[in-house]
Order: structure tokens, then sequence, then C-alpha cells
């Protein structure tokens, strides 16, 4: 059964939300302005219509502009797309209760100012077209801001001008409400739909980095064989040649012994990485059984006891007691436990700690750590046996992080390892059915976890 | 006291030049080098050796058939075979205590002081006998 990471309408809402805020700021930005020009623009219509207010207006409508022309400055700051809908609907409520003093201090119902309130609200519209919610809310509270404008301005209260202004108040707000809704559901599935060719690709991209790496990986393996002997050959010959020469200068002392010394030091190094290399490469049979992984852990912890005494590591273990029992080769579970813990060691060379632990989880608990692929060998019925080996090293760079697995990667100097070890855990945890996975940070540390199959009881 | 003979033959040149000078330089052996598999039987029915170092992967026959030769005539089947290979490792045939398929295995690269003290101890132990 395949667990795969399609995603969800939670999972989208969250990225929607911040993709709908940039673009409500980069529209507030291009609005405001243009509000503002306008709004200072229709004051001619003041001293036209109402010349004894036209000063007044005048005063009303700057001090409208600068609190406008103060939400623009705010949307220039980096978290303004934080509280975008607080300026937007703050910035509009303001210009509409200003038309609605301006109602209440003239004609009242009689008044054609109510057009602006509409203008207002078409405003909003375009500046939200996502969310018909807010947008309901505003315009009905306007309207409610504007019908008092009217109604306490009795003297010239108008019935037939109150029912048509209110009809294209509300007209407006409904259509409004029906475009933002209609417009919010197109651009959520047009997100959503891309989102997920998005996700799709990164997929898709990212199982064709591995099977490229696969294949590499097998090809390295399908010449190791030939490699090995193809270098070993002469490997031999050196070796000849230099026990030669040192029967021949059995008396030259160090001057003459030391280089020969070298040269076969070295002709065993590289033997011993040919080894390494013919390791990784063959099929390793199993010898499968319940195993206590509490029991592995431990006596890998002994194996390497005394090594940890001389590093000044303080171990500290927290293996679940009742843990269950894995599915696995003994000497190859040590293996990769022993080979994990010399890594933690190496690196530490001033000292640290390492922490060692054992529980037992279900799939879906662990899902952060799975990824599709490695999913398909997890039954979601299945219980799982996850140890973790954590150190307070020098950690890995994330960079290194993508390459720790690889044959012959190695951040440990020419005289540190052959950069194998790794290579072969993963080998090993895979014929296990299981998988190995890394997390580190440069600096804090490293910590490894694996994940096995309990054994069926 | 009549020096040992050894037969290797191995298709690297270098390899069996610095065999022989290293065997002859103890004075114990006489060595004669062979570098083309197909002529070992005929070589060893010539020589005479007391031990055959034998390569396992060579051009023009496997040092498996060359074996296969040797044991099945009647000069020759007596004579302890040494097998040489880059293509095992030291420690498996450690484990199996030198000998895999009934026959001695030494792996490569070997030191000339270890490749002495396999000789002497199967100079004159066959174990298909």
């Amino acid at each position: 059964m395949m667990i795969t990471k399609q995603p969800s309408r939670e999972d989208l809402t969250i990225p929607y939300k911040e993709l709908v805020r940039d673009i409500v700021v980069s529209r507030l930005k291009l609005v405001i302005p243009i509000a503002i020009i306008l709004y200072m623009a229709f004051s001619f219509l003041d001293f036209m219509i109402y010349p004894n207010w036209g000063i007044s207006f005048l005063k009303i409508r700057l001090l409208v502009s600068l609190v406008l022309a103060s939400f623009f400055i705010l949307t220039l700051f980096k978290n303004a797309k934080r509280h975008i809908f607080w300026y937007l609907y703050a910035g509009a409520a303001i210009l509409s209760s200003s038309m609605g003093f301006m109602i209440y201090l003239t004609d009242g119902s009689s008044s054609a100012y109510y057009s602006g309130i509409n203008l207002v609200f078409l405003g909003v519209g375009f500046l939200n077209s996502f969310y018909y919610k807010e947008n309901a809310l505003f315009c009905f509270s306007q309207i409610a801001v504007y019908n008092l404008a009217m109604l306490f301005n009795t003297s010239s209260f108008n019935l037939v001008n109150f029912f048509f202004a209110n009809f294209f108040l509300f007209s407006t707000t409904l259509f409004i409400i029906l475009l933002s809704e209609f417009s919010g559901r197109q651009h959520f599935f047009a997100f959503a739909k891309q989102k997920g060719m998005e996700d799709a690709y990164a997929q898709l991209k990212e199982a064709q980095e591995r099977l490229i790496h696969a294949e590499r990986l097998s090809t390295v393996g399908q010449f190791a064989s030939g490699i090995a002997h193809e270098v070993r050959n002469p490997l031999g010959i050196i070796l000849q040649g230099v026990n030669y020469l040192e029967n021949k200068i059995a008396d030259s002392g160090t001057e003459i012994s030391e280089p020969l010394n070298i040269i076969k030091e070295n002709v065993r190094r590289a033997d011993r990485i040919i080894r390494a290399l013919l390791d990784f490469s063959k099929p390793v049979p199993l010898n499968l059984r319940a195993e206590d992984p509490n029991s592995i852990l431990k006596n890998s912890l002994r194996l390497i006891g005394s090594y940890l005494g001389l590093k000044n590591i303080a171990i500290t273990v927290e293996l679940k007691s009742d843990i269950p029992k894995v599915l696995g080769d003994v000497n190859r579970l040590e293996q990769v436990f022993i080979d994990i813990l010399l890594n933690a060691i190496q690196a530490m060379p001033k000292g640290g700690k390492v922490f060692i632990r054992s529980y037992d989880k279900r799939i879906e608990e662990v899902i952060n750590i799975i990824d599709t692929e490695a999913a398909e060998n997890f039954n979601p019925a299945e219980k799982l046996v996850i140890v973790e080996i954590e150190d307070t090293g020098i950690g890995i760079s994330q960079e290194n992080l993508k390459k720790v697995f690889d044959p012959f990667f190695t951040t440990k100097g020419a005289h540190g390892g052959f950069g194998l070890g790794l290579a072969v855990a993963r080998n090993i945890i895979t014929l296990h059915k299981g998988l190995i996975h890394i997390e580190s940070q440069v600096g804090k540390g490293t910590k490894v976890t694996i994940v096995l199959k309990a054994a069926k009881p | 006291m009549a020096k040992k003979r050894i037969l290797i033959i191995d298709d690297e040149k270098d390899f069996t030049r610095l065999i022989k000078l290293n065997l002859e330089q103890t004075g114990e052996y006489e060595v004669r080098e062979e570098n083309e598999g197909v002529r070992s039987l005929y070589v060893a029915k010539e020589f005479k050796p007391d031990l055959i170092l034998l390569d396992v992967l060579m051009p023009d026959i496997d040092g498996g058939d060359v074996c296969y030769q040797l044991k099945n005539d009647k000069d020759t089947g007596n004579i302890p075979v040494i097998f040489l290979t880059a293509a095992v490792n030291k420690e498996d045939i450690k484990k199996h205590g030198g000998i895999m398929g009934g026959h001695f295995f030494i792996a490569k690269p070997v030191e000339i002081k270890d490749l002495i003290n396999f000789i002497e101890k199967n100079i004159s132990k066959n174990p298909d006998i």
C-alpha cells in the first residue's frame, strides 16, 4: 500500500492565505494613492453642491487622506501582510464613514453622496476578490452607518430617496458578495491545481534523482569485482617489489626502510578500500530471526565501551523496556549500530554526549521521516521499532547531508575512513525492509533514526 | 640440499618476475615463470615442480581449468596447487582456513614472507589426497 502526500485542503489553506495577502498588499499599494487622488478631486463637488460646507468638507477630506496615506506607508513594511485586511477595511470604513458624516450634515436621504459609498464598496470588492464573508460584513456595517446618518438627519428625510439609496447600496453589496465568492473559489481551485502540479513535479524530479543515484550505485557494485581484480594485481606487484628491495638492503637503516614501509602501508590501505568496496557491492545474505533490539544496542555499546571512555564521552541510554522484537540479522544490525556510534564519537574529538533511545510507534506517528518511496515498505497496521542515536558533535552541513550515504563520501580526511560505513549501513537496513534517516545541524550535533519492522508475535 | 622447485603461472609478467626474484633471493627455491595459462600443463610436466602457484583469472584460460588439467594428468596430479587471486578478500579466505572448494587460496596483494610461510606449510600437502 502506498502512502502518498497529495496536498489536502488543510495543506493548501496556509500557503493560499499567504498568496492572497501578497496580492492584496500589492493591490492596496496601487489603489490607496488613486483613492486619495479621487477623494480629494471630488472636493470640487462639495463647493458646487454645498458651497457653505466646502471648506469644512475639504478639511474632512484632507484628514481622511492623511489617514489613508499613513495606511499606504504601513503597506510598505515587511510585516504589512499580516495586518493587511485590517488596513483594507479600516481605510474603507474611514472613507465611507466620512461620506456618511457628510450625508448627515447635509441632505440626508436626499444626498447623492451615497454613490460615493457604492464606489467604496466596489473598491473593496476589487481589493478583496477572494473572501466574500469579510466583504459582506463590511458592506452591511457601512450600510448601517449610512442609514443612521440619514435617519438622524430627519429634516431632509425622503422615503423614495431612502428606498432607492438603500436599493443601490444593497445591490452593490450583493454584486460584491457574488463576485468575491465566485472569484475566490476560482482562484483557490487554480491555486490548488498549480500547487498539485508543482508538488507532483517536485516528487517526480526527486524520484528521478533517486533513480539516477541508484543506477550509479548499481554501476559501482557491478564494477566492484572487476575494479578489485584490476587494482589488486598492480598492488601485488608493488608489494613484491618492495619486499625484494627490503631484502636487498636489509642493513641500510631507516633512511631506506622508512619510505619502503610507507609504500607497504599504503598498499595495505588501498587493499582495505577495495575490500570495503567489495563488501558494499556484494549481496549480503541475512540471517533473520526475532531479535531484541535493546540487546543488540547494549552489545554494540559494550564492544566499543573502552573506546568511549578514552574519548571523554557521556552516554545516556533510554531504551523502552517492553519493546517488540525485530526480524533481523543480529550481526549486521550490530555492525550498523557500531558504525553509527563510531561516527558519533569521531564527531566529538573533545568529548561530548551520546543519546541512545529505543521505542515503538505506528507509521502515522513517524510519517515526517518516512518519504513516499520508503513508505511503501510499511503497512499502516504494522508496529515499528525506532532506534535513535544522537550526538552533540560538530554536525553535518545540509550540503553534505545529501551525500552521506554515497559510497566513498567522507568528511574525516584521508585516514579517517573510506566513506563506506553509512552506505553499507543503509544497504543492511534496506535489506531489513527498514529505513535510516539522518538529521543534523552544524555545531549542534547529529541524530540518526533507524526504523525497523517489529517481528510478528 | 636440493632447492624446492616452484612453478608460478600468472599472466602478469612483472608479478611472476618479482616472485621469482624474491623466492630465489632466499636461496631455497628454484622458480620457473609461465605467463601463458594454456602452456601450464606442458611446463609443469617438463619442470616437475614441488608446488604450483596459479592465478585464477587469466585472459587465455581460467585457473580452475588449468588446475583440472593438472589434477587429471598422472605426471602432475599430485603436485600441490595454490591459487593466487585478486578477486576475493583475505578475510573471506581466512574464514575458510585458506581452503575453498577443496583448493588452497592466497589473496593478492601478498607479502613474500606470508607467501613463503604458506608454501612451506603446504608444499608437501595436497588437499585432494
